[in-house]
């Protein structure tokens, strides 16, 4: 499967065409009711497609468990971070910690340490690498430049790599030349914030964009009320330059940012916050060669840092080298490249923990190949491999073989079988608990990847052009899993096993042109059990903390012209270890569009249901009660 | 074969019925090969290949009008079935056809992916709007003639290779 690009790009803004008044009336009419024989042809090219009736996503071809979570479901959501966005993917499983952190995972093992799912910005890796996992209150972008996010649960197949192996999140923002100035101000009970972007152009048909955007978050709660320190705030620009013609051509951006939370006391002791900052620097090239291929290079650099004087204080730099190769050679479709990935970091222990060494280099290489081959009769086939060499264990061979058959365009069934790997990260092997001896733990000098053998079977329909949906079966069987010793001197091990299956689905209906349901369902089963010979005294909840089902139903609406409204509903089942009770909440977000520049809304989340909490143990977790909030957009 | 009459009103806010008005009213502006549209009264044949709806549209769209003062035909069409009759062939997601000299291609977009080597016009949509590239390889190939007032509604022309 190809890395996905970028989608068609909006008109950009310098070339929009003017308001005559004729125009103005043929564009604020529905094109489904007017007579389009009598337009010219630019006035046809001005139509704008009604945006609820839009069908969403065409029938993907994707012989995997892909949602996209589109640019326009994004804003109407009333989302305002990036794990708000991705609640609306109904193959992920998203739980709040506290203001400003959530763990995110696919298809089981979601807690705060998950280090199964790959999470790429614009093509940049940003989990840790030194625990192979994502800081969410590290990751954020300025939500209206999203042009999708694209949520794949399970391996992704050979052109992505290690970490993949639960699912891959692409949040893929726009060119600079489909973006705008934009003043966006959200005003809420619990968190504001304000933002700024402007563009223009550049010589040589380029286009640049800036932003900036600012943050504040409250306190949350423990469920006696206990006020916790994660009020916090938090400061973020970045720019983008592109010049592209189409797809192709070269892209340089970067981000900066930094965010602090609350100090913490403890007696007469002033621990910090917890302090975040980092700056990342990208340059992607894409083009076509002689012979119609396609080659992309990409290059970047990641600083992070973070403080925590509690837990351990890391702060690493990442260099990574990538190029792909895209060739069509009769029915076969190759994608092949590699990569090079060097990280250079410093974990300054903390309270709790310590790394031991506290500084370490590593590298990372990778080749990759993968063939699709078109047969006969709408089936397809895609074979491939990635070899990943890391320092702790050598070579890596993920070999992913996916089927697929598409008798027409309206129906796709599609089963894989792949072999998908997460390799030791610092924390596996040097993590010691306290920071200096006598430990409890001891990191695992032996600690080797974790492995999994994957395989699926998936199904999309659209009986109609108002009706469409997806299932995935899944069936992951697991092999050395992390496992933990009887303390003290414990050592961090490979002895659990077995196996998780699940189904996901989802479907999207429009009965109305004005009224679209979506809903998702997904279903999670796990028998895992510690190996003979282990004295792991916790068991496999410690890899993760995930609810046997979960089920969301959104409406979306547009009552009248230039209103729209998003009604969802949410279900979680409860978490068995820490226990945390199931729930259902209502969110809803109203937008008008006062004029073509300036757009209100009006939104509520976690209503229904009171104040419930989403992860970790009672009494110190946080809960999450009933919010509003308004937003601005004004775009001139 | 089943009433192909209209499709489901306002199912998508009228994408299709942008791109079938679309397709008509490029012939307007394309001289096809000498030849290649047959006798003076022979019917003009599009076909659509992938997509009932389009198929649907399309149909309506043609009604009572001419292409260049021929009477319009509109074909669904299978992949693996070549239609020599075929003056504009339109191809939905994921379709594909051989070029062949006297035949205007159009596709349409599927995200991430490119044209099809030997489509003439290739729809997107931008900004919620329905635009189109046009593919001067394509049209080379295929001999057509664009006019340029076509091109110059174009979102992006693609120049021939070399």
């Amino acid at each position: 499967m190809r890395q996905p690009t970028d989608e068609d790009r909006p008109c950009p803004i310098h070339r929009r065409a003017g308001g005559a008044a004729v125009l103005l009336a043929l564009l604020s009419a529905p094109a489904a009711a007017q007579d389009l024989s009598e337009l010219s042809l630019e006035q046809l090219s001005n139509i704008e497609i009604s945006s609820v009736s839009r069908r969403r996503e065409k029938l993907a071809q994707v012989p995997a468990s892909l949602y996209v979570i589109s640019a326009d479901a994004i804003r109407r959501s009333g989302a305002r971070s990036l794990p708000e966005a991705l609640l609306l993917a109904p193959n992920l499983q998203v739980a709040r910690l506290n203001a400003n952190q959530y763990a995110i995972s696919a298809r089981g093992f979601n807690d705060s340490v998950g280090n199964k799912l790959l999470v790429l910005i614009d093509g940049r890796t940003v989990y840790a690498p030194y625990f192979s996992g994502v800081q969410w209150d590290q990751q954020d972008v300025l939500l209206d430049d999203i042009a999708r996010i694209e949520v794949i649960s399970g391996p992704g197949g050979s052109v992505w790599g290690t970490n993949a192996v639960n699912g891959v999140i692409n949040i893929i923002r726009r060119p600079a030349a489909e973006t705008g100035s934009l003043l966006r101000v959200d005003a809420g009970t619990d968190e504001r914030a304000a933002a700024l972007r402007h563009g223009g152009t550049l010589p040589l048909q380029g286009h640049w964009r800036a932003y900036a955007k600012l943050q504040q978050r409250d306190a949350t709660e423990t469920e006696a009320g206990v006020a916790i320190t994660d009020k916090s705030r938090r400061w973020q620009l970045g720019w983008r330059a592109d010049w592209l013609n189409g797809d192709d051509g070269l892209t340089v951006q970067g981000d900066v940012y930094r965010g602090d939370t609350a100090d913490r006391i403890n007696g007469a002791r002033n621990l910090g916050g917890v302090g975040t900052s980092g700056e990342n620097l990208m340059a992607r090239w894409t083009g076509r060669l002689d012979g119609g291929s396609r080659l992309r290079v990409q290059a970047y650099y990641d600083h992070v840092r973070r403080e925590d004087a509690i837990l351990y204080s890391p702060r690493f730099t990442v260099l990574d080298l990538e190029a792909q190769h895209s060739l069509a050679w009769g029915a076969h479709n190759i994608d092949w490249g590699g990569g090079w990935r060097s990280s250079r970091d410093h974990v300054a222990p903390g309270l709790l923990f310590g790394f031991t060494p506290e500084r370490a280099r590593q590298q990372w290489h990778n080749l990759f190949v993968q063939d699709e081959l078109h047969l006969a009769d709408g089936w397809r086939l895609t074979a491939g491999t990635k070899f990943e060499h890391n320092d702790y264990t050598g070579w890596e061979t993920l070999p992913s073989l996916r089927l697929a058959w598409s008798p027409s365009a309206r129906w796709q069934w599609w089963a894989s079988l792949s072999r998908a790997v997460r390799a030791p990260a610092r924390l596996d092997r040097d993590l010691r608990l306290p920071p200096k001896p006598p430990f409890i733990i001891a990191g695992g000098p032996d600690f080797v990847s974790e492995v999994a053998r994957v395989v699926e079977l998936g199904h999309r329909g659209q009986p109609s052009s108002t009706l469409s949906y997806a299932l995935t079966l899944y069936h992951h069987d697991w092999q050395r899993l992390r496992s933990g010793q009887l303390p003290p001197n414990a050592v961090v091990q490979n002895m659990i096993a077995g196996n998780s299956w699940g189904l996901e689905a989802w479907g999207h209906w429009q009965p109305l042109p004005w009224l679209r349901w979506s809903t998702g369902y997904n279903r999670l089963q796990q028998d895992l059990a510690v190996q003979p010979g282990s004295r792991d005294p916790v068991g496999p909840s410690a890899l993760g903390n995930d609810p046997p089902q979960q089920w969301q139903l959104r409406a979306t609406l547009q009552p009248a012209d230039r209103h729209e409204l998003d009604v969802a509903l949410r279900h979680v089942a409860a978490l068995p270890k820490p226990a945390v009770p199931a729930y259902t909440v209502l969110d809803f977000s109203y937008g008008w569009h006062a004029t073509p520049q300036l757009a209100l809304t009006l939104g509520g989340r976690n209503l229904l249901h009171g104040r419930h909490a989403e992860a970790n143990a009672a009494p110190g977790r946080s809960v999450f009660g009933p919010e509003a909030y308004a937003q601005l957009r004004w775009t001139p | 074969m089943a009433d192909m009459g209209r499709a489901q009103p306002d199912d998508d806010g009228g994408e299709v019925r942008i791109k079938a008005e679309f397709l008509y009213k490029f012939t307007a502006y394309v001289d096809w090969p000498d030849g290649a549209l047959g006798a003076a009264d022979a019917p003009f044949v599009i076909g659509v290949q992938g997509s009932e709806t389009m198929f649907g549209e399309l149909s309506q769209a043609v009604q009572g009008r001419t292409v260049q003062a021929r009477p319009v035909q509109v074909r669904l069409v299978r992949a693996t079935v070549a239609d020599p009759g075929l003056h504009l062939l339109f191809l939905a997601h994921g379709e594909t056809a051989s070029a062949r000299r006297g035949l205007m291609l159009v596709s349409e977009a599927a995200p991430g992916e490119p044209p099809p080597r030997a489509s003439v016009i290739h729809f997107l949509v931008v900004g919620g709007r329905v635009r189109f590239d046009v593919l001067l390889d394509g049209a080379e190939r295929a001999g057509l003639k664009l006019s340029s007032r076509l091109l110059s509604v174009a979102h992006k022309v693609h120049a021939a290779a070399r």
